[in-house]
């Protein structure tokens, strides 16, 4: 999605898939964060990334 | 030094006189809570005081002396902890209303090795609410009350800054150690991820959050790093490796370190004029001193914030998850926004920040080797701190806020997992400290203290002291 096609629907739409409910005074400045984190991810998309494996955690045994 | 001003000792020092018996640490904690008495209304850099339990400390670390047991360097030293670590018997609430009440029944990693080290613990040190930096809390910077005390280890920043304590702990996120000992004019180390350990201390994120000291001088910070590093098979990002010697590094001075500048990314547009050139004067004095100083450029720190950002707000969230949707209204407004954001976070995108870091990380150390260098020097923030009411942390907005460029100068830190050192380097023209960041490769903290102690050895910014008032201005 582009950072600028975010508004208050958006933001109350991810908000019920998560399971939250926001107060309306949050909405605003939610949209506004929401934007600048898309506008954060969108930066990255240029990574060339397809040697990199997610840091994430997991050990498989069991001692 | 008579015994009123005892406060006014390094921790080194401290340890010196109490080694050799010249003072007692009941005498030494006397000193400090009058100046802490002194100091506190208008910094207010305690949200606990536990000065029963200290003054008990004191006088079993006295009678461990006169019979001849001595526990380290820490032995009787009065120190802070900051309010995000558990401490048994004690308050410990995260700078937050959701946490009323709450008293662990044990002590974190951390607290345990400094009572085992003998510390006396003066009390909590404030925190911003759950270390997020949302919120504006009561402690003030001492070099002027109006300002900001950095965050959101604010309280162990200000209480090591007027002599309220030898030396504090913080916890360091995104530059919640660094930024407060910028701006409060002390040393703050972040160590590498999973030097210290993290057990019973409150999360923000798994992966980036570390646990480090904010002392006087470089020479302090090795010592209580010493003491509370190690592995710890309570946390299990806790990595085994063995704690060298921190202080047994010092002398080694800085001749054959060499230390990256890399202008375009750390000297940009927002570095105002007074930390130019205090930063650049350190780096020539650093070069007089025998550092190899090597330009470099690293364009991949230029997307480290956005990675640590996606990161951070994701698993914040993640933690309180229960206690967001249980007592919502308790959070701060400014903290509750941040953890409904992350909660807004996709997890493809969660996953993609953590495979975009993971290719960022490769080539910071391809960088550090292409160029053969042992660090990076740099501001640790590109301006001195500012009125608490021209304070931007907000993200909600467009353009650059203080919170966004204390990220650019510092998140890279965590995000990386390497060992960053804010030292003491000028003052602005309005009387304000500016720092000079290090940065080093992992579990070369011994390289940071090289360098910082060499400089201070030449220079004594880190040895001035403020006097807070609490009717201050001039500043804006």
């Amino acid at each position: 999605m582009n950072p600028k096609d975010v508004n208050a629907n958006v933001v109350r739409t991810l908000a019920d898939v998560a399971g939250i409910s926001i107060p309306d005074e949050d909405v605003e400045p939610l949209v506004g964060a929401l934007r600048n984190h898309l506008a954060g991810m969108k930066a990255l998309e240029d990574l060339d990334v397809d040697e990199a494996d997610p840091i994430v955690t997991f050990d498989p045994r069991w001692e | 030094m008579s015994q009123p001003e005892l406060w006014r000792l390094s921790l080194r020092e401290a340890a010196d006189g109490l080694a050799a018996r010249t003072f007692s640490s009941v005498e030494l904690l006397d000193s400090t809570l009058a100046r802490l008495d002194q100091t506190e209304p208008a910094v207010h850099a305690y949200v606990t005081l536990m000065v029963d339990s200290a003054r008990r400390e004191a006088a079993t670390a006295d009678d461990e002396l006169r019979r001849g047991t001595w526990r380290g360097p820490l032995h009787g030293i009065p120190v802070g902890v900051k309010d995000l670590l558990y401490t048994e018997g004690f308050p410990t609430q995260a700078g937050s209303r959701v946490l009323e009440g709450f008293v662990p029944d044990h002590d974190a990693t951390v607290v345990a090795r400094l009572k085992a080290g003998g510390a006396v613990i003066v009390g909590k040190t404030v925190t911003h609410e759950f270390a997020y930096g949302q919120d504006v809390p009561a402690t003030r910077n001492p070099w002027n009350t109006d300002c900001y005390p950095g965050g959101s280890s604010a309280g162990s920043g200000v209480a090591v800054a007027v002599g309220s304590a030898f030396g504090a702990i913080g916890t360091d996120t995104g530059g919640s150690i660094r930024v407060p000992a910028s701006v409060d004019g002390v040393v703050g180390l972040k160590p590498t991820y999973g030097r210290v350990s993290k057990h019973g201390v409150f999360p923000m994120s798994a992966t980036l959050d570390t646990v480090g000291p904010l002392t006087r001088t470089a020479e302090d910070n090795a010592l209580l790093l010493g003491v509370i590093a190690g592995h710890d098979p309570h946390d299990s990002s806790s990595i085994d490796e063995p704690v060298p010697d921190y202080v047994a590094a010092l002398g080694q001075g800085v001749k054959g370190l060499r230390l990256g500048v890399d202008r375009d990314y750390f000297f940009y547009s927002h570095v105002i004029p007074d930390v130019r050139a205090a930063v650049e004067l350190a780096i020539t004095r650093l070069a007089d001193l025998g550092a190899d100083i090597v330009e470099v450029k690293l364009p991949e720190l230029e997307h480290a914030a956005n990675v640590g950002m996606t990161i951070l707000l994701t698993d914040t969230s993640e933690w309180h998850r229960r206690l967001l949707r249980g007592q919502r209204d308790k959070y701060v407004p400014a903290t509750r926004i941040m953890l409904e954001l992350g909660e807004l976070v996709l997890g493809a995108q969660y996953v993609y920040a953590q495979r975009a870091r993971a290719a960022l990380r490769s080539t910071v150390k391809n960088s550090f080797a292409k160029y053969r260098i042992d660090g990076l020097v740099c501001p640790t923030l590109p301006h001195t701190t500012m009125p608490v009411e021209q304070l931007s942390v907000d993200l909600t907005g467009e353009g650059e806020t203080a919170l966004s460029t204390f990220l650019h100068h510092c998140f890279l830190g965590n995000v990386f997992g390497i060992p960053a050192l804010s030292v003491p380097c000028g003052f602005s023209s309005k009387g304000l400290p500016i720092g000079m960041q290090l940065y080093g490769r992992p579990f070369r903290e011994s390289d940071l203290f090289r360098v910082a102690h060499a400089y201070q050895q030449v220079t004594d910014w880190h040895t001035r002291r403020p006097e807070p008032t609490r009717a201050q201005a001039g500043v804006r």
